[in-house]
């Protein structure tokens, strides 16, 4: 895994929660918030702090796309779930 | 294994939603199932008997998890049959974990809980075709190895593997221990995906190919906030006209065939009570049941085609954010619309809702919304209130319609906020790709409705028919003077050869015995003893007589109105101007009129709001488990309709409009 290459790229972009990503963009799951009863179930669905998310299209609800399946979440609960923006917005420039 | 003891081997389906669990189930077991509750739920399961060499094994479809912490009702129910916690079903002998192939690490974190069970385990591995148009290859054979138990790709669609799924039934046994949750202090989701994680390196080969675009392309259009409900309102209109259009045949014919039969029973057997309860009670109560079918059919035959299409959850995804500001899930609203061809197979369809308390709010308002059953009547309103202006009259339908979406809507948020008060619980949905659906699936799923319908609640629609049949016929009562002298009349106009004005003697006679045999009749009385309550409305004891017995079903009114009015049954049949025309022209015994724009306002608004079908109350029952929300429903409607009607008629006649 390019690893170094992804820390200084990214070590830059600021922490977002999952309700505030542009769509298309992708992340890292860096924590989460509350354990809000709601939660467990996005987290039975893979969800972990360190997965790799992508925002398939941001609004309430938006729809998250976690290990290959995309999932409708509410604005709501997604706000709770704070990313680690991957800095480039495509697999182009980053591959990771 | 063998069967040991007298109760066949139970294994149960696990698995996520959306893997194909009961396609595979329906493939396995065929029509040798059936559809059982949940010991003390409303939650239904299906209990099957595999065929083809695995029979003697008997299937428990649970509804899907994705986790041994249960985040809904249904969840929990699932569970607790799964670990043997209910005490009338007991622990399966074995469990089938149906995986999606295309999703196997998260299917693997709930695979790591079942295998720790130590119950018998076999992974069915669902769908491999589409995993490998998607560049998916999984090696069965190393994850079989990685798990400890046997691993057969299916797809349960075709019918492929099943054979070897079969066998590795036949063959079930523990699996190999395997401690997955080592300790499990900190995030056990984290343990448990770190393992799933590393499965998933070694045995999956992913080679990504654009095959899966489609799925996101529709999806741009289909989630998409406007264009989305625009889409959604498009199919929703599409099946609302399927189900109006498509089942008229099959119902003209139900009727048809159950007058064809009352007909013949009525000349076969001598005049007799039990003719008459043969003919109005039991044939006609029956048919009034099973004219229901075809409607129902068509509904759930198409709600299994969207619901395996995977547009249904797009569906619920983009009405989410828009039923909640009535505090009801988006899933909510195809029920809603079905509502209006019929309340029946609306709350039959309410089961896609998860949340206990949504469902049950969705459910104590569908009859809001007008049913097609309240068309006649609101035809018979209209023609009374504009009888020459088509245009004004079409108002009143629409008026009546959206009336009946605003209480409704409004009965929801105040149920939610009072009643049954709650937050709905945020949206997380899985929004499957999408697939080919699978007609077989969608057949049987109708088949079943079907049956359930018939069994439950056709016993409860035939029992209260034949009751009001005899509430409208006890205590008999003499024909009245005028009557008897028409009918010798009309035997003395025959003996000369006048037969066309004897038969309309004899009609006429007819139709005052009918007149006074209702009028004295138990409902007759009814409709006499609540008349002061109903004046404040602008009604009388003979559209009271209407109001009672429609509370069996809604459409009766015009033929009782008939027969009241003394028009006659078949008359208000074949020739509706005829009755309209009767109607306007009725008075009361002092010189008004009856059918004044007030009273047809009041009645008209009575009728959009009232519960007035006993059907529907027998299927909230038969939904809910218990008598408390009918009567609720019944309650609240009666007073909705009571209240409202009160206040149209005095306003209007405060305004003048008398």
């Amino acid at each position: 895994m390019k690893r170094s290459n992804k820390e200084t790229c990214c070590a830059s972009a600021a922490r977002r929660r999952l309700n505030e990503l542009p769509s298309g963009s992708r992340g890292v799951v860096h924590h989460i918030e509350t354990a809000e009863t709601a939660l467990h179930r996005l987290m039975a669905m893979g969800l972990c702090v360190g997965r790799e998310i992508k925002v398939v299209r941001q609004g309430n609800p938006l729809i998250l796309g976690l290990l290959g399946a995309r999932i409708g979440v509410s604005s709501r609960l997604a706000h709770h779930v704070v990313v680690q923006p991957s800095c480039c917005g495509s697999t182009r420039d980053c591959q990771s | 294994m063998e069967s040991a003891g007298k109760r066949a081997m139970r294994v149960a389906l696990a698995g996520n939603p959306n893997g194909g669990k009961t396609t595979l189930f329906n493939a396995l077991t065929g029509l040798r199932a059936h559809t059982a509750n949940y010991p003390g739920t409303t939650i239904e399961c299906r209990l099957g008997r595999c065929t083809n060499g695995a029979s003697g094994i008997e299937l428990l479809d649970l509804p899907g998890i994705y986790d041994f912490n249960a985040s809904s009702e249904e969840e929990q129910v699932a569970l607790n049959a799964l670990q043997g916690r209910s005490a009338e079903f007991g622990a399966p002998d074995g469990v089938i974990v149906v995986t999606d192939a295309t999703n196997l690490s998260r299917s693997l974190f709930l695979i790591s809980q079942i295998v720790e069970m130590k119950l018998p385990v076999v992974v069915a591995l669902n769908m491999v075709d589409l995993a490998e148009a998607g560049g998916i290859r999984i090696d069965a054979r190393k994850l079989a190895a990685e798990l400890g138990c046997p691993v057969v790709p299916v797809v349960a669609r075709t019918g492929h593997g099943l054979a070897e799924l079969r066998a590795a039934l036949r063959q079930m046994k523990p699996p190999a221990p395997r401690e997955v949750c080592g300790g499990c202090d900190g995030c056990r989701f984290k343990t448990r995906y770190a393992w799933s994680d590393a499965i998933t390196q070694r045995c999956v080969e992913h080679a990504p190919r654009p095959a899966s675009r489609w799925t996101e392309r529709i999806d741009h259009m289909l989630t998409h906030p406007v264009l989305g409900v625009a889409a959604f309102f498009g199919v929703m209109l599409g099946l609302f006209f399927l189900i109006f259009s498509l089942a008229s045949v099959p119902m003209d014919l139900i009727d048809g065939f159950f007058s064809h039969l009352g007909g013949w029973v009525e000349r076969t057997m001598p005049e007799s009570d039990l003719r008459n309860l043969l003919v109005k009670g039991v044939i006609g109560g029956g048919g009034g049941v099973l004219v229901f079918l075809p409607q129902i059919c068509i509904l759930f035959f198409c709600i299994s085609l969207l619901e395996d299409t995977g547009y249904l959850a797009r569906a619920a995804f983009v009405m989410d954010r828009l039923m909640r500001r009535v505090g009801l899930p988006g899933k909510a609203f195809v029920p809603m619309l079905s509502a209006h061809a019929c309340a029946i197979p609306a709350i039959m369809a309410t089961r896609v809702i998860e949340d206990k308390r949504d469902r049950l709010v969705t459910i104590l308002v569908l009859p809001l919304f007008s049913c097609s059953a309240r068309i006649p009547v609101y035809s018979m309103l209209a023609a009374l209130l504009f009888a020459d202006n088509a245009w004004r009259a079409s108002l009143v339908f629409t008026g009546a319609y959206a009336v009946g979406i605003l209480a409704a809507v409004g009965v929801a948020f105040a149920l939610k906020r009072a009643l049954l008060k709650g937050e709905s619980r945020p949206l997380v949905l899985e929004l499957p790709s999408y697939k080919m659906p699978s007609l077989r699936t969608a057949a049987l799923l109708m088949l079943d409705r079907a049956w359930v319908f018939l069994r439950r609640a056709g016993t409860i629609i035939l029992f209260i028919s034949i009751a009001l049949w005899a509430l409208a016929t006890y205590p008999k009562s003499e024909p009245p003077k005028e009557a008897v002298a028409l009918q010798q009349q009309a035997g003395q106009l025959r003996a000369r050869g006048a037969t066309k004005d004897a038969d309309e003697a004899q009609a006429q006679a007819n139709r005052l015995t009918a007149h006074a045999a209702l009028a004295n009749s138990a409902a007759g009385r009814i409709g006499h003893y609540i008349e002061p309550v109903l004046r404040p409305l602008g009604f009388d004891w003979q559209i009271g007589i209407g109001i009672i017995s429609s509370f069996a079903a809604r459409e009766v009114i015009v033929s009782t109105l008939a027969v009241v009015y003394g028009v006659g049954e078949d008359v208000a049949e074949e020739d509706p101007e005829s009755l309209y025309d009767s109607l306007r022209r009725a008075q009361r015994a002092d010189g008004t009129k009856v059918f004044t724009p007030a009273t047809c306002v009041s009645l008209l608004l009575f009728y959009v709001l009232a519960m007035q079908c006993l059907a529907t109350q027998a299927i909230t029952r038969r939904e809910t488990n218990s008598w408390k929300w009918p009567a609720l429903q019944l309650g609240y409607m009666t007073l909705l309709a009571y209240g409202t009607a009160l206040v149209a008629f005095q306003t209007l006649r405060a305004c003048g409009i008398a």
